[in-house]
């Protein structure tokens, strides 16, 4: 495959991360200082105008680009990379019948009762006891995200356990701790991949949810879901610019991570063949 | 080694499955048709019931008055521990009624009413005698007077309803206090007479104030009696879930919980039956939507509105937005002084510097806030605010009174706000960017509802600022229920043994608007304004809107609206 | 008798895993919801007007917050055996009245939305299925991609500022019907109500006051459902039982069943996450239409720290999920016979 044609999707994605590390030098305004009158509609001095205190909405969006995917990147990574070792320890012990099997049923029941907790309790408790912050945030969402990774490579490995190549492996002499990571997760790990974009997705969109309801981060730190909530009112009344730039900046960023899958996917196919 | 994924999809053999003939293509065709006739079906049911501007309401008529609302209070009773909300305050102004109550004047905006404070009118009673020690209050009960149940008032509901609030956990009793402090100061007359006696004479308007606001509801406790229990003595549990047991001018007709309460008006209200029967209180919880409702005409009137939409909605058509001289809530920066950094006068002198107060009005209030020189009601009698100090923002003025106190380099602290009320939250935002040119650095903290109310009473918060009001509008209590030794847990912990002593004196001096206590509030206010354990940041307009219909919108001292004197005019 | 058991083990033994979980969920509920920060007593004194410590005591006794956390989770317990949540401190009604009464609702609007979102979803699959076009196929894998990147409630807000703002083509956001118009109460599932006393006007404001949330529901949804079905038509339209039909002559529409029957599991499976998700999730559109609903319920017994309302929401939730997911991994096994416990794949 051409390098442009393995490379080409994730180009978005590269730029994102780009502008999200180096965009603060480039910004016209403090991002977390009052810098004008309040609600000033986009114009040559705020192309992006201001909010209701009177921030500069075009800085706070490209600020609010790094706090929006580090949080994002973590809870992936977190969740993806907890998920596949889970649900392959899960998915491969499950059948059996001495002590791991046990472990290994009750832990995947955990898994399917822990989806039962509605996401917003979670947050809202994981943020009460240590306080609002990046850390604490993305803790709540890989909780809140892990499990339905956990469940796909789950499913995905006991789709292959059986399959006739591993016994090869084993009568080779090979321990079970190095099939299963050696040949079972390359096989069962599509699905938690291909997902990954998806939790990108959710992970900014709870994130939202929860800023809607008053649990963020501090004030004034620019993030896009408490942006686009507080400025979900000023909407209706024609005050549309609050809202829309940093909901287009959200959608954008889940966009070019779903772009960066087939990448990502292109790239395991390759490892996998052997 | 074999590797399942290593075929590749075979797009070919699906082709096979690939199908051009007719029946196919007309499914398609078929489920584009269905979509036509629904999209149709869909458009043609919203054009056949209206919705141009207005066709709501004016397909009803003007008996009834539809409400948008951010919120239903979860509870119909207060006592026993009920919470205390916006919403409970305005139900609590229709549900029920007091012996007294403070007569409407006209408002400072055109068709509207706004309470007299200086004054007290018969509203259960016919009308009141003080004795001439001034120690006793007797009230004569209105003689005809029936409850919307048919009960007859009389001065055992009197009693017994002040008995409730006494021998339940009700916050309401510790405000009698120091006036009122046991029952035996009660005492029935006759039928339709109770004389009430107070421990100081200089208290008596304030218990006045008591009676004609929430903490002094009088209920028809014929139902109440029928319905209590021996573990529930006071019927408040019932009364949480039911209603009709206020001598107030409405009770609820039907209730579905977060969605919709309608009001139904009582036909024996003292004034005589309100000119409105109805009352559809409507949830919607977003503020930008119940502000647009009021544009289109979809609803009479929206109830907490935010300060910038009520500017824009002022330029409307057929909206009135009211506007009040002196607005009563306002937005309380409480200084906690039982630690550092405020715990030093100087700090707190310096803080009071270093708020953009005019900035504040403009941008999050857009004009609609004006600012507050104390805590008493600038047209109290015999008050004046022309002497009290004023605090301006003044960076330099602040950073060497920092200085002075030893924080040459600035100093930082968190300020505590509660997630639920968004122009507070901007108003901090405010304070942050403009303190920091003044040497302070402020981190905002935002905690939801219950933690924020736990930190306020433990006052573990270094500051906090949150929307406060006194809904009793006499000196006395403004001086008394916000400050200690008066009262325990107050927000900033302040205590100056020069205010006790000076509000004690005007109490002392008899009547509380008279030129001598005048004179001596002011000076308790000026003691205050000097030491600033709080700031009043603003002073904010009524967060109400309505159509040009609504006439007769009363601004009271808790911003709830009285459907009762509303007249709507179509 | 033994056989019997034996074939129909599979369902039987996920049915008395039911109680099991719930039992272990509103375990752990209780602790959790002890988590939440903030003082349960003063929320129901008004601290702004200041307040006396003995006012504290007696409303923290009326509360019954006095005792150790251990007989409070005995007394949680003895009443959940009776089927009994608890009365609410706040209101006054007992817990099960209070969810009950907005239960209904929330599950309504969910459950029509995701119907729709699998009509959608399966509309896709025909398409895919009969076309080749590539104009037909990369729309929908691109559909497919979107999953999870639309945030329900920007959509929400951009169709309301379009359709009601400006067009006025449907009615005020503000509530389920009319003013003036009374909710029937037979089931307490509002549109199947309306429906089975007859009132044709209320089902009709109804209809219109909930189209746009279930619009957004389907569009922000299907994606997810598509997703999984995409992926799952593509694998089993390649396999070997596939083959097998075309080569042994039968007719297109078996073809297409047995494909997509044996594709649904992912997506199946999805649905009843979604479900899942959204009967809590959905509380932002109720929120921004005025609907009510469960999750205004939770978020109120957050703010006023009502243990009990948050209890009970927590295992009416998690009871709800889970028999969902019980009907999730029931419909999987009809559809694909080697998921069945016990049962060997083979290779």
């Amino acid at each position: 495959m051409t390098r442009l044609r393995l490379w080409g999707p994730a180009a978005p994605f590269i730029l994102l991360v780009l502008i999200a590390a180096f965009g603060v030098l480039l910004i016209p305004f403090d991002p977390e200082r009052v810098v004008a009158a309040s609600n000033l509609p986009p114009s040559a001095d705020h192309w992006f105008g201001t909010d209701s205190t009177g921030m500069d909405v075009l800085s706070r969006t490209i600020a609010g680009a790094r706090i929006n995917l580090t949080m994002a990147l973590i809870v992936t990574a977190v969740a993806t990379s907890g998920g596949m070792v889970l649900g392959l320890v899960i998915g491969m012990n499950e059948a059996q019948r001495g002590p791991l099997g046990i472990v290994g049923r009750g832990a995947s029941r955990a898994v399917d009762l822990s989806d039962a907790v509605p996401a917003l309790i979670v947050g809202i408790v994981v943020v009460g006891l240590f306080g609002p912050s990046v850390a604490s945030l993305s803790i709540a969402l890989a909780l809140i995200l892990m499990p339905n990774q956990i469940r796909l490579t789950r499913a995905e490995v006991l789709k292959v356990r059986h399959d006739g190549y591993l016994n090869a492996a084993r009568m080779a002499g090979l321990s079970e701790v190095r099939i299963m990571f050696r040949h079972v997760l390359p096989n069962s790990c599509r699905p938690a991949l291909e997902n990954s974009s998806l939790v990108f997705g959710i992970s900014i969109i709870v994130s939202a949810s929860l800023g809607f309801l008053g649990v963020g981060l501090a004030p004034p730190i620019p993030e896009w879901g408490a942006m686009v909530s507080e400025g979900v009112s000023d909407v209706m009344l024609g005050r549309w610019w609050t809202s829309l730039f940093p909901a287009l900046a959200l959608c954008l960023a889940v966009a070019s991570a779903a772009a960066v899958t087939a990448t990502l996917t292109r790239l395991t196919r390759g490892a996998a063949s052997h | 080694m074999l590797d399942k994924t290593a075929h590749p999809a075979p797009r070919d053999r699906r082709q096979t499955l690939v199908d051009r003939s007719g029946p196919r293509r007309g499914r398609g065709l078929r489920l584009a048709a269905l979509c036509c006739v629904g999209s149709l079906w869909l458009a043609a049911c919203t054009s056949s019931t209206g919705s141009d501007s207005g066709a709501t309401t004016g397909g009803q008529t003007v008996e009834e008055v539809v409400v948008a609302v951010p919120a239903l209070t979860p509870t119909l009773t207060w006592d026993g521990g009920g919470g205390l909300s916006l919403e409970a305050y305005e139900l609590n102004a229709n549900f029920h009624a007091g012996l007294v109550r403070n007569p409407y004047v006209e408002g400072d905006t055109p068709g509207t009413l706004m309470q007299d404070f200086n004054e007290y009118e018969g509203y259960l009673a016919e009308s009141y005698d003080v004795s001439d020690d001034g120690l006793t209050y007797t009230f004569h009960l209105r003689p005809d007077l029936i409850s919307s149940a048919g009960n007859p008032f009389t001065a055992d509901d009197v009693l017994w309803s002040i008995e409730r609030k006494w021998n339940t956990p009700t916050y309401a009793r510790g405000t009698f206090a120091p006036a009122l402090t046991d029952l035996n100061q009660m005492q029935k007359i006759d039928d339709h007479t109770v004389a009430f006696t107070l421990s100081q004479p200089g208290l008596g308007f304030n218990f006045l104030g008591l009676l004609a606001n929430m903490q002094g509801s009088i209920y028809d406790t014929t139902v109440l009696r029928e319905n209590a229990t021996p573990e529930d003595p006071y019927a408040v549990e019932w009364s949480k879930t039911n209603s009709g047991w206020g001598m107030g001018a409405y009770s609820v007709e039907t209730w579905t919980p977060d969605q919709e309460m309608v009001l139904v008006a009582n036909p024996n209200y003292v004034f005589g039956e309100p000119a409105v029967k109805r009352v559809f209180l409507r949830v919607v919880p977003d503020a930008g939507t119940r502000a647009s409702m009021v544009i289109s005409g979809d609803v009479h009137i929206a109830e907490g509105l935010r300060p910038t939409d009520q500017a824009q909605l002022a330029t409307a058509e057929g909206v009135v937005v009211p506007e009040v001289e002196d607005p009563i809530e306002y937005i309380d920066m409480a200084l906690v002084t039982n630690k550092a950094p405020f715990d030093n006068e100087l700090v707190r002198q310096a803080m009071a510097l270093a708020v953009p107060y005019d900035e504040i009005i403009e941008q999050v209030y857009s004009g609609r806030a004006a600012r507050k020189v104390g805590i008493i009601n600038p047209a109290t009698r015999n008050y004046s605010t022309a002497d009290l100090p004023t605090h301006d923002y003044d960076p330099e003025r602040a950073k060497e009174l920092l200085a002075e106190a030893g924080f040459p380099d600035g100093l930082s602290f968190s300020l505590t706000v509660s997630n639920a009320v968004p122009d507070v939250v901007d108003a901090a935002v405010m304070i942050q960017s403009y303190a920091a040119d003044a040497g302070f650095e402020v981190t905002i903290d935002r905690q939801p509802v219950a933690s924020f109310a736990q930190g306020r009473f433990g006052g573990t918060y270094q500051s906090l600022m949150y929307k406060n009001r006194a809904f009793v509008q006499t000196p006395t209590y403004a001086m008394t229920v916000f400050w200690e030794p008066f009262t325990t847990s107050a927000p900033s912990r302040w205590r100056n043994q020069e205010f006790t002593d000076t509000v004690n004196a005007a109490i002392a001096a008899g009547d509380p608007l008279g030129e001598e206590a005048g004179e001596l509030w002011a000076e308790a206010m000026k003691i205050n304004l000097n030491s600033t354990p709080e700031i009043f940041v603003a002073a904010v307009q009524p967060s109400q809107a309505f159509r040009e219909s609504v006439g007769n919108y009363t601004y009271r001292s808790e911003n709830a609206i009285d459907f009762a004197s509303l007249e709507i005019t179509e | 008798m033994k056989s019997v058991l034996q074939r129909h083990r599979w369902w039987m033994l996920r049915t008395l895993a039911l109680p099991a979980h719930i039992a272990v969920f509103a375990t752990v509920s209780f602790f959790l919801v002890r988590l939440v920060p903030g003082d349960p007593v003063l929320t129901v004194l008004d601290t702004s007007q200041s307040i006396s410590a003995e006012d504290y005591q007696a409303a923290a006794t009326s509360l019954g917050l006095d005792g150790s956390i251990w007989s409070q989770f005995l007394a949680f317990w003895g009443n959940l055996l009776h089927l009994d949540l608890g009365v609410s401190r706040i209101t006054g009604r007992p817990i099960w009245e209070e969810i009950w009464s907005r239960l209904p609702a929330t599950i309504e609007l969910v459950t029509v939305g995701l119907l729709g979102s699998v009509a959608l979803g399966l509309g896709l699959a025909a398409l895919k299925l009969v076309t080749s076009s590539p104009w037909v196929q990369i729309p929908l894998r691109g559909y497919g991609r979107l999953a999870g990147s639309i945030p329900d409630f920007a959509l929400a807000i951009v169709a309301l500022v379009v359709l009601y703002a400006n067009l006025r083509w449907i009615p005020a956001p503000i509530g389920r019907i009319d003013p003036g118009m009374s909710l029937p109460h037979v089931t307490g599932f509002p549109l199947a109500d309306s429906i089975l006393t007859g009132e044709w006007a209320v089902l009709n404001s109804m209809v219109q006051h909930i189209a746009l949330p279930v619009l957004v529901i389907v569009l922000v949804h299907t994606p997810s459902i598509w997703k999984q079905l995409d992926l799952g038509l593509e694998e089993s339209a390649a396999a070997a039982p596939t083959l097998f039909r075309v080569a042994s002559g039968a007719a297109r529409s078996a073809v297409y069943l047995s494909i997509l029957r044996r594709a649904s599991a992912s997506a199946v499976v999805m649905v009843g996450a979604l479900f899942g998700g959204l009967v809590g999730g959905v509380v932002v559109l109720e929120q921004l239409f005025s609907l009510g609903g469960l999750g205004q319920f939770a978020i109120d017994s957050v703010d006023s720290l009502d243990f009990l309302g948050l209890q009970g929401f927590l295992v009416s939730i998690a009871a709800l999920c889970l028999v969902a997911y019980f009907a999730v991994d029931v419909v999987n096994m009809l559809l694909d016979p080697r998921r069945r416990p016990g049962a060997r794949a083979e290779g």
